[in-house]
């Protein structure tokens, strides 16, 4: 039977199935497609709807709390009153980070939730360092109750508008050149809009003792002093510092970008006599030519052949050449092939640890391949450090008695906002675990309890 | 015409087996799309190497090195700023933020050592974008709204600002 005569006699036949399967087919795409996709845009509406519903109880609970902090008289009971607003805070601030709107109009609610969690923290800490609220620690709470407030009711009439006229939340997601928004989503996101520019309007900046407070965001570089460098300086400056480890190469130094931002600096690449790539990227402050960072751009070190013990020498060695002061090790960490190493200043045999310097070594070569002294720009200044009024057998007794004190010595600690307490630092056991435990040497106040954990790659400290 | 109802019924059933294997390219679209961490448990902060190398490997592919810190620079600034979401994970994944997750290729990315170590040392503390929130590509960025951004610095195609 010839292939043609099959298909004459078949004709009908094979009309048939080619029909139902075009059909079928067909069909069957457009509703698997279909109903997978509307099964993901379900789940991903009921998520927003998550976040926004609970969003608005936070702001509830957080209009309840904040009141309930001006009216209690019981300092005890408003550490818990604080520190559960400040948690109900930190919520919020995780929901309105889940919402479908992009951080454009959702920036300045983030800080108002951030801060305002910040505010409460770092009152519960006061109060439970047995110190009083102050009166504009008061009016405060009294400010952001009102705020608060406001920003439920905005939250409620969204929320309403989004449910009369059947808004899916997630079709204000879609990014808005690839579809356009209809009349009643676009009021949905520009009520958000409209209470973002509000709070950056209305709400005063906020000072107090927590790490998001506006004086510490705002911090100006301690550590860059000296005149301004030109460009070519600074690029002598750059050749120098790789000198340091290579006194016999020849370097060509590139200048790509004056940069601004928290230091301002000149980014420099620096291109070694014959190798056709640049080898070392730098940052040099604008101001007194210090190097801020260091980066090696070649080396991707591929196995250890380079003792940890040994790259810890080489970091030392470079960061003796510093010039910088005298320095200590404080830690380091082998992650991958390299191994990062932290320093802080010593002075008068007290540890500097806001003043760190950080030193990557890879473990396959053994070079330097990181540098980066951000920190210590940023907090070293002149200090007068108080002597301290407690000796250090006095320090000693103030610990718990369970642990079993290794060596104590005198440390100056960064606290998060920015001030700096000298402090005994406290080295002991318990069972198979070290801390830290820090002693204010004027107060004898517990100032903070650091873990140390021990491993074959290195220490860290939570 | 009764062999083009026999016709038919072939057909359907050709349809129906097409619609029992319908799920396979998704299972196997699933099986590359999610990757594995390699590395050893325990290590500090694994989870936050993986997402942010991630990033970096989507959004600053082909960049110079420290162009990929800096972008891992701006992810770690977020976490530090009170206008974002105070973790790796939220800032990541926050919707709308960052276009690899919005086009999916956050999950595809080709991962490489140099993307481990530019998020490493941005966890360290290394910030060659000075304390930038914000970067883009000039070539590419669509939103006017991101040329409203004090701009702090330039790094291969990406701009870089707060």
């Amino acid at each position: 039977m010839h292939l043609r005569d099959f298909f004459t006699r078949r004709k009908n036949f094979l009309l048939g199935v080619g029909l139902a399967l075009v059909i079928g087919l067909g069909v069957l795409w457009v509703t698997q497609a279909n109903s997978r996709a509307f099964a993901m845009e379900n789940a991903l509406e009921a998520s927003y709807q998550n976040a926004f519903f609970s969003l608005l109880e936070n702001t509830e609970n957080l209009d309840v709390l904040l009141g309930k902090a001006q009216v209690t008289n019981s300092d005890t009971h408003n550490i818990i009153t604080l520190t559960t607003a400040w948690h109900e805070a930190e919520t919020g601030r995780n929901n309105l980070g889940n919402m479908p709107l992009g951080m454009i109009n959702m920036m300045r609610s983030h800080q108002f939730m951030t801060q305002l969690g910040d505010f409460c923290y770092s009152l519960a800490e006061k109060l439970a360092d047995k110190e009083k609220l102050s009166e504009s620690d008061m009016e405060t709470i009294k400010d952001l109750q009102v705020e608060v407030r406001k920003i439920h009711m905005e939250l409620r009439d969204l929320m309403g508008i989004a449910q009369d006229k059947d808004i899916r939340l997630g079709s204000l997601a879609r990014p808005r050149q690839a579809l356009r928004l209809t009349p009643d989503s676009e009021a949905v996101v520009d009520g958000f809009a409209r209470m973002d520019e509000r709070l950056r309007d209305e709400v005063p900046t906020l000072t107090y003792d927590g790490p998001f407070s506006d004086h510490v965001v705002n911090r100006k570089p301690r550590g860059l002093t000296g005149p301004e460098v030109s460009q070519r300086e600074a690029e002598e400056i750059a050749v120098e510092f790789i000198k340091k480890e290579n006194p016999e190469a020849d370097y060509r130094a590139e200048t790509t970008e004056l940069s601004s931002g928290n230091i301002p600096a000149y980014n420099i690449l620096l291109q070694r006599q014959g190798q056709a790539q640049a080898d070392t990227a730098l940052g040099i402050s604008r101001k007194g030519g210090h190097i801020v960072w260091m980066l090696d751009l070649n080396e991707n070190p591929q196995e250890r052949r380079v003792s940890i013990e040994e790259a810890l020498e080489t970091a030392e060695d470079l960061v003796n050449k510093l010039d910088l002061g005298e320095f200590i090790k404080i830690g380091h960490l082998a992650e991958g092939n390299e191994v990062v190493v932290n320093f802080a200043l010593l002075e008068d045999d007290i540890i500097i640890y806001p003043d760190m310097v950080q030193v990557t070594v890879s473990l396959d070569s053994g070079n330097i391949m990181g540098y980066d002294a951000q920190k210590f720009l940023t907090s070293h200044t002149k200090r007068d450090i108080p002597k301290p009024k407690l000796t250090e057998d006095e320090a000693r007794e103030k610990v718990n008695g369970d642990l079993k004190v290794e060596g104590v010595r005198l440390a100056l600690i960064p606290l998060s906002n920015l001030d700096e307490k000298l402090c005994y630092e406290v080295k002991g056991n318990l069972g198979k675990d070290t801390y830290f435990v820090y002693i204010n040497a004027q107060t004898g106040q517990e100032e903070k309890v650091l873990l140390i954990i021990k491993t074959k790659d290195g220490t860290r400290s939570i | 015409m009764k062999q083009f109802a026999v016709g038919l019924i072939v057909g359907l059933v050709l349809v129906g087996l097409v619609a029992s294997t319908l799920d396979l390219p998704v299972r196997l679209l699933k099986e590359e799309a999610v990757p594995t961490v390699t590395g050893k448990v325990g290590q500090p902060r694994q989870d936050d190497v993986w997402m942010i190398a991630r990033m970096v490997a989507a959004e600053a592919r082909g960049e110079p090195f420290q162009g990929q810190v800096a972008v891992a620079a701006v992810i770690i600034n977020r976490v530090r700023d009170a206008r974002f979401p105070g973790t790796v994970n939220g800032v990541i994944y926050q919707p709308l933020a960052f276009e690899p997750i919005l086009n999916g290729s956050f999950w595809r990315v080709n991962v490489t050592n140099d993307h481990v170590r530019a998020a490493r040392l941005a966890l360290n503390g290394w910030d060659p974008s000075y304390g930038s929130t914000f970067f883009w590509n000039p070539a590419t960025a669509v939103s006017r709204w991101i040329w409203s951004r004090r701009i702090i610095t330039r790094i291969g195609k990406h701009v870089f600002g707060v």
